[in-house]
């Protein structure tokens, strides 16, 4: 078990320190089941973690030594095939074999008393309690509640998700009947979701369908913003914000007549919708290196369909990237909602008169979702209904429930 | 080694163009082991990547002049005439009369990455151009006039 622990370690360190995120700091890393464990696991539960160890510890040890408890307490709590001594041994020899044996009978005594349970979590009635029981920061419940009330947040933070992936059929190369009819031939579970994809597992005939280009993994709010957006014709389409490129390939499936500019503010992020498209065969996807917030006068008035799925703080994924919490805090959203209006000001600008533009983020709150909705009608623009299987007057909101991401899209004409 | 399923038309990949392989590595390896495995146990004359779901130009023939692995396969040369009468393993319980080139040349690469020549003719031939259509998302039953129920 040690190795694992050394390996969770390591990626914790660069996911604490570095901020690195924990899907990127697993890239190419060969992880074993129980490292990749311990990582999800003490990101899951990091606020109820550090509030264990604050009851315990007066003073922080440095962070190495600090992120090798947080692993001992997960294991300790949340894995239960491997006794409460082994793990303490093995964090503590752990301990040794990074250099921090001076600490070894510290990480030995604390770990202790969490086996032992000396410390007691806040009781339901009690103001932190949801926060270390959900194990979500308090600031995230508070503005929860006061946004969407009592009732929504309980069944937010009950919901268990779900163990499938997403994924959609390729129109140009299949269709889903045909799709499905090769899962049941292979007896792999599958279940239509309301967006129109398909809930299944990774196998090796999803991986190699995937490979082909024949399906490709898109979350059904990702699925839903294209729809939203509804493209067809010999058009011009937009995607201002476009890495890695799934909504831009849908788009240009929707609309093969159409040229679909696909934008994207990193090099290496313009070269994954370059591999994206060629994956998936769409020649009409054109990746271009391109900053939204920077106004460029050659797209003024020029395109019939913008889709402006900003930059934003993503709190409606925080199952999928548990680590959300740890990237940015609370006053992220007033700064990445100044963002979202610079990039709102462009778009608006690049639509054709008549033109349509659909709005979305991955976040739960009103500063990044409706307040900008509001901001673009105060610029002319007009709700419009959504062709999705949901009611709306043109603005949808989801919370992050079994298969969906929270999530915000709003549809405009000019 | 697996076995894989066999798409049936009208399956909308049988239609498709297939894109050249460009990485001769392990997993073409097991594409093209699984491919063999697939058509001994269908007991067919060749198989097509994209019958299998992948848009690979590859395709491995099986006659009585042996066993070729076909990847990127270009047709070179062609001469002379032949009818006969073709099936598909992703035209279950159909067969038809096709004309084809008797004699032909094709380049293909092996497995390997290695170049390599072909002058077949007969069934083989026949064998050969078929697969080879299946490729560009062809199948025989666009170029026969007769297909018929087994």
């Amino acid at each position: 078990m040690k190795e694992h622990i050394r390996a969770a370690h390591d990626l914790l360190v660069r996911i604490y320190s570095d901020r690195t995120y924990a899907d990127r700091a697993f890239d190419g890393e060969d992880t074993g089941a129980l490292a990749a464990r311990l990582v999800y696991g003490v990101l899951e539960r990091d606020t109820e973690i550090e509030y264990i160890l604050s009851r315990l510890v007066n003073k922080r040890p440095q962070k190495a030594v600090w992120i090798l408890l947080k692993i001992g307490v997960y294991a300790l709590l949340y894995i239960d095939n491997v006794p409460d001594y082994a793990i303490v041994s093995e964090c503590v020899e752990a301990a040794k074999s990074m250099g921090k044996g001076g600490a070894s009978g510290f990480v030995n005594a604390v770990l202790q008393s969490v086996a032992k349970r000396r410390y007691t979590l806040p009781a339901p009635s009690q103001p932190e309690y949801l926060s270390v029981h959900y194990s979500k920061p308090q600031w995230f419940i508070d503005r929860f509640r006061a946004e969407y009330g009592e009732q929504k947040l309980l069944a937010v933070l009950e919901d268990k998700g779900t163990d499938f992936v997403h994924v959609r059929v390729n129109t140009r190369l299949s269709t889903q009947e045909a799709v499905v009819k090769l899962l049941e031939a292979h007896a792999q579970e599958y279940m239509p979701s309301a967006a129109g994809g398909l809930l299944t597992s990774v196998t090796p005939l999803v991986k190699s369908l995937f490979r082909e280009g024949v399906i490709t993994y898109q979350s059904p709010s990702s699925v839903l913003a294209v729809k939203a957006l509804a493209p067809g014709g010999r058009t011009d389409i937009l995607d201002l914000c476009s890495a890695p490129g799934g909504k831009a390939v849908y788009c240009s499936e929707l609309a093969p007549a159409a040229t679909v500019t696909a934008c994207d503010v990193h090099p290496h992020r313009v070269r994954l919708i370059k591999s994206y498209a060629e994956r998936m065969h769409a020649d009409n996807v054109k990746p271009v290196l391109s900053d939204a917030t920077v106004f460029d006068e050659r797209w003024e008035g020029r395109f019939d369909f913008v889709m402006a799925d900003v930059p934003c703080s993503c709190f409606g994924t925080f199952r999928k990237h548990p680590d959300v919490f740890l990237q940015r805090g609370e006053e992220a959203i007033a700064k990445l909602a100044a963002v979202q209006r610079a990039i709102i000001d462009n778009a608006v600008r690049y639509l054709k008169p008549g033109g349509v533009m659909v709005y979305s983020t991955c976040t739960l709150f009103g500063e990044e979702n409706e307040d900008n909705a509001e901001y673009i009608l105060k610029k002319g623009l007009s709700l419009q209904k959504m062709p999705v299987p949901f009611d709306n007057d043109g603005t949808l909101h989801i919370l992050p429930k079994g298969e969906w991401d929270g999530f915000f899209i709003a549809r405009f004409t000019k | 080694m697996a076995k894989r399923i066999i798409l049936q038309s009208p399956d909308p990949i049988l239609s498709k163009k297939c894109r050249p392989v460009e990485v001769f590595d392990e997993k073409l390896h097991v594409l093209l082991d699984d491919m063999r495995e697939t058509l001994e146990d269908a007991d067919g004359a060749g198989l097509a990547a994209p019958q299998v779901a992948v848009l690979k130009r590859v395709c491995v023939v099986s006659t009585e002049e042996g066993y070729f692995e076909l990847v990127n396969p270009e047709l070179k040369a062609a001469s002379g005439e032949q009818t006969g009468v073709e099936g598909c393993l992703s035209v279950k319980g159909k067969y038809g009369t096709v004309t084809r080139a008797e004699k032909i040349t094709v380049v293909a690469f092996d497995r390997y990455g290695k170049k390599k020549k072909y002058k077949v003719e007969g069934f083989t031939a026949r064998a050969f151009q078929h697969e080879m259509d299946h490729l560009d998302g062809v199948l025989y039953t666009s170029k026969c006039t007769d297909l018929k129920d087994e």
